[in-house]
This record gives structure tokens, C-alpha cells and sequence, in this order.
């Protein structure tokens, strides 16, 4: 039977892929020109200001190859990797357990929800006392900061994914024997809810490097606090190089998630 | 594992009554239905929007407890969904992160006392029995409506119900796919022995499957008549015996 499915329409996965190579060549050309656009101005700003206020790109070139030659960029990063990557990964770990456990859970949800509600908008430097004291002035404290922010960011994920996941495919998975809790989370909740739980990861991973600068601001060493004392000393050419280390970090990073992203997401 | 399969099983639906509380008060859904389906028989049901149908396959799949009355499976009362059913619904509801062969599988995957090349041989039968193969790897996104009502059906047999609960499933695709799959369906019926309970809104397509068809009219809730239909299968439509059937199911539900 059914020798002839291929009769019917199936609509292939390579459409839109075709033409993506064309659309990025050009997209890299606008972005160049944009990218040329903007330091051409910055450039013009520069010769009208002292440096303290802005300094030009040439003279932050020369600031950064400084400091990538004194090896104190490398430094600095090490620093900051160290209570960012714990940091990250213990935030966005709770955050995905709690949003899926009180997303799914409308017992857990109720309960928890007047702590939820008191505890959201505190932004997470308000807790540099409790980072202080619970943990000291040390990388702990710092991912403490970190883990907050991420942690927050991958709950309200995580918790919509999970109310968005489907009665029906559900229902499915228990006419198919799957019983139980754990088992339903497992095979249907949390595959169903993977976009936004990952979307919402790439997000708390953008945040908790934004994150570094704040939780450095009570004295952990890193990019941070190299941010903090080029301010102070009105070196705002190792301010801006620190900056776009920063962002080129988050690049990176970012770059590499998605990557793995669009490989867990082949299905989508 | 051949494909052992345990044949069909009995359904009792006892006194069942449904409403439900809205605005204007509770709104009756069904109002004391009862049939029986004998062990490998093939029933559907057949109405109008907004009979009641719908409702009724929710409550026969364990899906919504009924109001009144109850729902027996080989003598034991059904309260949620059971491996003793596999359901097939009209939107298919395939598992997006899944392919073909993962979907099929998905019910096999904690089934106690079946090893993992046990459980490939018996995907690779189901994904040959729907007519699937080279399709294997491929995701739901990339397939069309029949062959997603396909996997649907395969992941269905895939843990051998006694019975198949289907819900209007060739009710999304073209006419000419629908045919197709009605003469699949029929073929994996006598192939099986499975009992199987198909709701549906279409007399024609229940006049082609059914041993017989249970008919819901207009009135909501109600159970018309249960027709049989003594026509020798294969069925043609045009045939005047299945005219004549044809046109007594849809004289039962406009009256």
C-alpha cells in the first residue's frame, strides 16, 4: 500500500536555504559600510574633543595594543571568566528547573508565587550587600550577582515555554504510556518547550556580560573593575578598549551558542 | 517481534451524559448515550457539527470524564488515556522534535520486554505498513498532512491497542489523499483485527469504512439510530446499496 506517497506535496527543508549565502554577502557589505560609517563619525567627534571626553580610534588602538601587549586584557579576562562561567551556569540551571518545576506545577506555582512576585524586581546589584556578606569580595560573590540575573531571565523563559507546551501532545504521550510526573517533563514538557528555553538562555547569557561590569563594582578583579579604574583615572581610550572586549567576547560566545542552538533545533 | 498483534477488544459505552457549566447556565453536550462495539468490529460516528461528537471521543479516549454513565473497555471502566487505546487525531499532533521514526517509536521506548532491536524491527514494519520507508529521518515540519496522519496512525499501533480511538483524522487533507488513506486504514484493519471507533462528520466516508455507523443528529447530545451496513468490502460509491445507505445515515441526522 501507499506506493505513491511521494504523489503528494512534502515540502522540503532546503526552501529558504538557498539563496542565505547571497542574503549574508550582502548583509556583510551593509554592515562594513555601516561599521565604516560609524568610526568615520566618531573619528570626526574625536578631533573636536579631549581625549578624557573622546579619543579618537586611532588613539584606543593604541590603548588596546598596550594592553594586549602588557598581557593585562588576557588578565583581566581570566578574571571575569572565572565568576562569569559559574556564575551563568548556576543561574541559568536553577532558573530553567524553577520555571519548568512552576510552570508545570500549578500547586508549586501557587505557593511560591508571592515570593516570586517580591523577589522579581529586585535588580540584582541591590544584593551586592548579600554578595558581600554571604559569599566576600571574591569571584563566589561576583557569580552570585551574575547567577541572579540569570536566573530570573531563564525562569520567566522556561515557565512560558512550559504553559505553552501543548494539552494535546500531551494527552498523546499518555495514551502512549507515559505516566507520571517526571516522565511527562522529561519526554513531552521539555523537548515541546526547548526554543524558549534556549532563546531564553541566549538571552541570560548576553545579560550575565553585562552583568561582569556591576558584579565587579565592590572590588572583584576583572574587565570590570578595569572598566571601573580607567574611569577614575579619566582614561577613557582603556575604558573603551575594555568595552569592546567585552562585546567581542559576547560575540563570541554568542556565536557559539547559536550555533549549537540551530543543531538542537534541526526540527524546528 | 512479528507483528504479533492482539486483536481487537470491546467498548461499552453505558448511559453517558455530558454537560457543561457556560454562561447561560449548564449546556448539555450528550444526553444518555449507549452502544456497544464487539471485539475487532470497525464503528464510526457519525453527525453534525456541534453534536456532541467530539465530546463523545474525548470521553471514550479518557480524555474528559463524562457527567453521567461511563465508558468500559473489556469490562474495565476507562478514566485516562491507556496503552489499550491508540488515539489519532484530525490535527495529528505528532511530536515536532521528533522524526518519522522517532514518533513511532515514542511508545515503545519504555515498553517492558523489548529490546532495542525488537523495538527497531518493529518501527521499520510499522514505518513499511504506512508506507513511510525513506522517510525514516525526516521531521514532521517536512512532511505533508497525509503522510503526518500516516505517523500518526503508525505511532498508534505502534504499542498495540486492542482499540484504535480516531477523531475526523483524514478530515485536514485533500479528497484524493483521503481516499487513499481510507483504503490504507481499511487494509490495516483486516490486517490487525483491531476494534476500531472513528468519528467523523462525513456520511460517505463513514458508509465506506464502518461495519456500522453510529448516528448523532442535530439535536445535541442525541443518538439517532446505529445503522449497519451489510455491503461487501471493497465499496463503491457508487453502488446503489451504499446510496441507499448513504442516504438513510443523512436522512437520520437532518431529521
Amino acid at each position: 500500500m501507499a506506493t505513491d506517497v511521494q504523489q503528494e506535496p512534502a515540502p522540503t527543508t532546503n526552501d529558504g536555504e538557498l539563496p542565505v549565502v547571497g542574503i549574508d554577502r550582502r548583509r556583510a557589505g551593509l554592515g562594513t559600510v555601516g561599521l565604516a560609517g560609524f568610526l568615520g563619525l566618531w573619528w570626526l567627534a574625536a578631533l573636536f574633543q579631549p581625549a578624557y571626553v573622546l579619543p579618537s580610534p586611532a588613539v584606543v588602538a593604541e590603548a588596546a595594543v598596550a594592553e594586549f601587549a602588557s598581557g593585562e586584557v588576557f588578565v583581566a579576562l581570566g578574571q571575569s571568566i572565572q565568576h562569569w562561567i559559574p556564575g551563568t551556569i548556576i543561574g541559568t540551571t536553577l532558573g530553567v528547573a524553577a520555571g519548568v518545576a512552576l510552570g508545570w506545577s500549578s500547586l508549586l506555582d501557587d505557593i511560591s508565587s508571592p515570593v516570586v512576585r517580591t523577589l522579581r524586581p529586585v535588580p540584582p546589584l541591590a544584593l551586592i550587600g548579600f554578595a558581600i556578606a554571604w559569599f566576600g569580595i571574591n569571584h563566589a560573590g561576583a557569580a552570585f550577582i551574575i547567577a541572579v540575573g540569570a536566573f530570573w531571565i531563564n525562569f520567566y523563559a522556561s515557565y512560558g515555554g512550559v504553559e505553552g507546551v501543548s494539552d494535546d501532545l500531551l494527552d498523546v504521550a499518555r495514551s502512549l504510556g507515559v505516566d507520571g510526573d517526571l516522565a511527562l517533563i522529561k519526554t513531552v514538557v521539555i523537548p515541546a518547550a526547548s526554543p524558549e528555553i534556549m532563546t531564553g538562555i541566549r538571552t541570560g547569557i548576553g545579560r550575565c556580560w553585562m552583568l561582569v561590569v556591576a558584579a565587579e563594582i565592590f572590588g572583584v578583579p576583572g574587565i570590570g573593575r578595569r572598566i571601573l579604574r580607567a574611569s577614575n583615572n579619566l582614561q577613557v581610550d582603556v575604558v573603551i578598549t575594555y568595552i569592546l572586549v567585552l562585546s567581542v567576547m559576547f560575540l563570541l560566545v554568542d556565536m557559539a551558542y547559536r550555533a549549537v542552538q540551530k543543531r538542537v533545533l534541526v526540527w524546528r | 517481534m512479528a507483528m504479533t498483534d492482539s486483536g481487537g477488544s470491546s467498548v461499552q459505552v453505558s448511559g453517558v451524559s455530558k454537560r457543561y457549566a457556560s454562561e447561560q447556565g449548564s449546556v448539555r453536550a450528550l444526553a444518555d448515550v449507549t452502544f456497544g462495539v464487539d471485539p475487532g468490529e470497525f464503528v464510526c460516528i457519525v453527525g453534525p457539527s456541534g453534536c456532541g461528537k467530539t465530546t463523545l471521543f474525548r470521553i471514550l479516549a479518557g480524555l474528559e470524564p463524562a457527567t453521567r454513565g461511563q465508558v468500559t473497555l473489556n469490562d474495565s471502566v476507562v478514566t485516562e488515556p491507556t496503552p489499550n487505546m491508540g488515539i489519532v487525531f484530525q490535527e495529528y499532533h505528532l511530536f515536532p522534535w521528533r522524526t518519522v521514526r522517532g514518533n513511532i517509536a515514542f511508545g515503545l521506548e519504555k515498553a517492558v520486554g523489548l529490546d532495542g532491536t525488537d523495538r527497531d524491527q518493529r518501527v521499520q514494519q510499522l514505518i513499511d505498513l504506512v508506507g513511510l520507508a525513506g522517510f525514516e529521518d525526516s521531521y514532521p515540519k517536512s512532511l505533508s498532512g497525509g503522510m503526518k496522519q500516516r505517523v500518526a496512525l503508525a505511532r498508534a499501533l505502534a504499542i498495540d491497542p486492542a482499540l484504535l480511538l480516531m477523531d475526523e483524522p483524514f478530515g485536514a487533507v485533500d479528497a484524493q489523499t483521503r481516499e487513499r488513506l481510507q483504503d490504507e486504514l481499511l487494509d490495516i484493519w483486516q490486517e490487525t483485527g483491531k476494534t476500531i471507533l472513528f468519528v467523523t462528520h462525513d456520511v460517505e466516508e463513514a458508509v465506506t469504512l464502518a461495519d456500522r455507523v453510529v448516528v448523532m443528529g442535530r439535536d445535541p447530545g442525541q443518538l439517532r439510530e446505529i445503522v449497519p451496513i451489510d455491503i461487501d468490502r471493497p465499496r463503491s460509491r457508487t453502488d446503489a446499496a451504499f446510496g441507499t445507505s448513504a442516504e438513510r445515515v443523512r436522512s437520520l441526522i437532518e431529521n
